[in-house]
């Protein structure tokens, strides 16, 4: 249902969002996600209740699944398969780039499902679907903060020491959240047009993991060092971890530079959503 | 933008484009991304592609506070598309909508809510999602429990409530949002026929305030609301204006043609009988003695005897008998609602005795119901043994004869 104000004119045109510019999109949908924050809230809820009803081992899922991958790298570094790196534990290495990983590719993949499979509801209710997207940004949060805690349990158990410039961490993950949002919200409404790129996207997301220096660095690894500086992913996982663990940005200026064009790119994508909302809706 | 004195809502030359294929559909959201994405404006659409056409097609019309606007056609003729579009949940292809005030689409009433928070948190979430304020939102949370009727099932996950009951509460929900047009689908012929009779009745209470675009299958709802009729066929307005006018054009619409039995079906649905408010209920055509009796003669005088016992005493009680011949054509009725209120006891038979003197039906069978009201609330619509009237041997022609005289003018 739309939410309308009494008496005044409401117009109804074709592509009449067409008019608007990058800004007020944003302000659009800024509005939108206020105006329903209780239904965000109380869709996570539930949802956060349906992944584990009926189970025996009940809420225990919900904190253990995220912590699978994680605990499989963990081992595997146990196992010395992995050395250390940039001087860091190789078990710390990993996770937090791990955690990083499934953050951004999160960001990525959510838009894309929710556009795919909530179009035909938001159709029927008027319901947004930038509202629904937030609801799963949520969940993809409260999945990685479980990994953030086993991270520092990680960090604490290899004596792996942060430095203080660690704490601007959350500040310099925004660019990537904007860009990796952005990307996904441009992607999803791309989705409904060629339905193949959900899958091309699930495919790169697989290789992707081992080809943005998420899993071992790749800056002497042949092409795949040249490919690190183009990489999104890398730049982002890169100086997240140098600043964290060297208290210093390997590659300030890649970094800034995709930063800027993070936040372009996610004003573009934004008003395109924005544009396109109402054309994607009941379309299979 | 400008619009007339008192109107509410503006349809100008709306159309919507439809495919059958998806790749049509694809294709058009192909050119409007990358319109969107150089910022360039879009264009109507002038060829339709393969599989295209169009679900609605230059539509216009004017709606004013307290109208009321039925919309009929065969399935598929673009009844729901019209109203999603103008409740804005699908854009339209060509045309404008202009809309004074609030518009609330009652298509889904079930789509939107939260199965698993609870009816009385769904009410809070729906009113937010109509752009009402929590303050408003509270001043009529009382009105809107009383009217669903739910009781402390409000409390309880809505993913527990029957569909009679989720129909209940998203009614309730819609109606208190007092909004300045309210579109409605088919909603009012699903669920319990005792609350769709409180729903008709409120929503002819909100007439004075609000105006009405309302989709229905039952030309008796659309009659009994309706000032004009808009018939759809394959998505054009084949017609606008009189009601009864409009279902003559709808009815030579219909094709194949339906059997009698259907059509007998049809004229007496919808039936009902609510079991807990019933003892025993008996009824039938019958002579002066109350004795069965189901063949009578023009000119005779014809009786129907209700026996009844109700669970509780009613406010008013109000029987109805709709009388139609065997093709359909709807003669006559008979109500006790003229007479100043039937008494009544409860837990006791209770014998009533209808009396019609000398009935001027032609020859034929004749079909009909009995409907027992308290009030506006329908306890019970059931169809009576068929009603057989023999001609005693005068000339007679239509359904009823009627008593009448020649005389030489002096």
């Amino acid at each position: 249902m739309s939410v309308r104000k009494s008496q005044q004119i409401h117009i109804i045109r074709p592509d009449s969002r067409m008019r608007e510019s990058m800004l007020s999109a944003i302000r659009h949908l800024i509005n939108e996600i206020w105006n329903y924050r209780s239904h965000i809230r109380i869709i996570f809820k539930g949802r956060f209740r349906a992944a584990y009803s009926g189970t025996g081992l009940g809420i225990f899922w919900n904190y253990a699944l995220p912590l699978v991958p994680l605990t499989v790298y963990w081992f595997l570094s146990v196992l010395r398969v992995f050395p250390n790196f940039e001087g860091v534990d190789g078990a710390t290495f990993i996770t937090f780039g791990v955690t990083l990983w499934f953050l951004f590719a999160g960001c990525v993949q959510i838009p894309m499902q929710v556009i795919q499979s909530r179009n035909k509801e938001s159709m029927k209710t008027n319901f947004p679907l930038s509202a629904s997207i937030v609801s799963e940004f949520a969940r993809l949060l409260f999945d990685t903060m479980v990994r953030i805690i086993l991270v520092s349990i990680i960090i604490v158990s290899t004596q792996s020491w942060p430095t203080a410039q660690g704490l601007m961490l959350p500040f310099m993950l925004l660019p990537a959240l904007f860009l990796f949002t952005g990307i996904g919200v441009m992607l999803g409404i791309l989705n409904v047009i060629y339905n193949d790129v959900s899958r091309v996207v699930n495919i790169i997301l697989q290789y992707g993991i081992f080809v943005s220096g998420v899993i071992f660095p790749l800056y002497d690894i042949g092409i795949l060092s040249t490919f690190n500086a183009i990489n999104p992913f890398a730049i982002f996982i890169d100086a997240s971890r140098s600043i964290v663990f060297q208290g210093v940005i390997d590659n300030l200026q890649n970094y800034l530079v995709a930063s800027c064009l993070a936040f372009i790119f996610f004003a573009v994508s934004v008003r395109i959503f924005f544009v396109m909302e109402y054309r994607v809706r009941g379309v299979n | 933008m400008l619009m007339q004195l008192n109107t509410v809502l503006e349809v100008d030359h709306v159309s919507k484009l439809y495919s059958r294929e998806q790749i049509s559909t694809r294709q058009r959201l192909a050119t409007t991304f990358t319109r969107a994405l150089m910022g360039r404006p879009s264009s109507p659409p002038k060829k339709l592609k393969s599989g295209e056409f169009w679900s609605l097609e230059d539509i216009s019309f004017t709606l004013k506070r307290g109208e009321a606007l039925g919309v009929i056609g065969l399935n598929g003729a673009g009844k729901t598309t019209l109203l999603r579009t103008l409740a804005g949940q699908l854009l339209p292809d060509k045309g404008e909508i202009r809309i004074l005030g609030d518009a609330v689409a009652m298509i889904d009433l079930t789509a939107g809510f939260q199965m698993s928070a609870s009816g009385s948190r769904n009410i809070h979430l729906r009113g937010a999602m109509l752009g009402r304020s929590k303050e408003d939102i509270k001043e009529t949370y009382d009105e809107i429990l009383d009217f669903a009727e739910l009781g402390d099932a409000i409390n309880a996950p809505v993913s527990t409530y029957s569909s009679g009951m989720l129909m209940r509460l998203a009614f309730s929900i819609m109606v208190m949002a007092k909004p300045d047009v309210l579109l409605i689908d088919e909603i009012l012929s699903v669920g319990d026929f005792a609350f769709r009779q409180k729903c008709l009745a409120r929503i002819r209470e909100m007439r004075a305030h609000a105006a009405f675009v309302f989709v229905s299958h039952s030309m008796s709802n659309i009659k009994l609301f309706c000032d004009r009729v808009m018939v759809l066929n394959k998505g054009k307005m084949v017609f606008i204006g009189d009601p009864e006018e409009a279902i003559s054009v709808y009815e030579g619409m219909k094709f194949p043609e339906i059997s009698p039995t259907e059509k007998r079906n049809e004229i007496l649905k919808p039936q009902h009988f609510d079991k807990l408010k019933f003892n025993f209920l008996e009824s039938y055509w019958c002579d002066i003695g109350g004795s069965k009796k189901q063949r009578f003669s023009t000119g005779e005088d014809l009786y129907f005897k209700i026996i009844l016992n109700l669970t509780f005493t009613p406010e008013k009680l109000i029987f109805g008998i709709p009388i139609w011949s065997e093709d359909g054509c709807y003669v006559t009725g008979f109500t006790s609602n003229r007479v100043n209120g039937l008494k009544i006891k409860k837990n006791k038979k209770n014998t009533y005795i209808l009396t019609v003197p000398n009935i001027p039906f032609t020859e034929g069978k004749y079909i009909s119901n009995l409907s027992i009201h308290d009030g506006l609330e329908f306890l019970s619509r059931q169809e009576n043994l068929d009603l057989y009237v023999v001609n005693p041997g005068i000339e007679e022609w239509g359904v009823v004869n009627i008593k009448h005289f020649f005389n030489e003018h002096k």
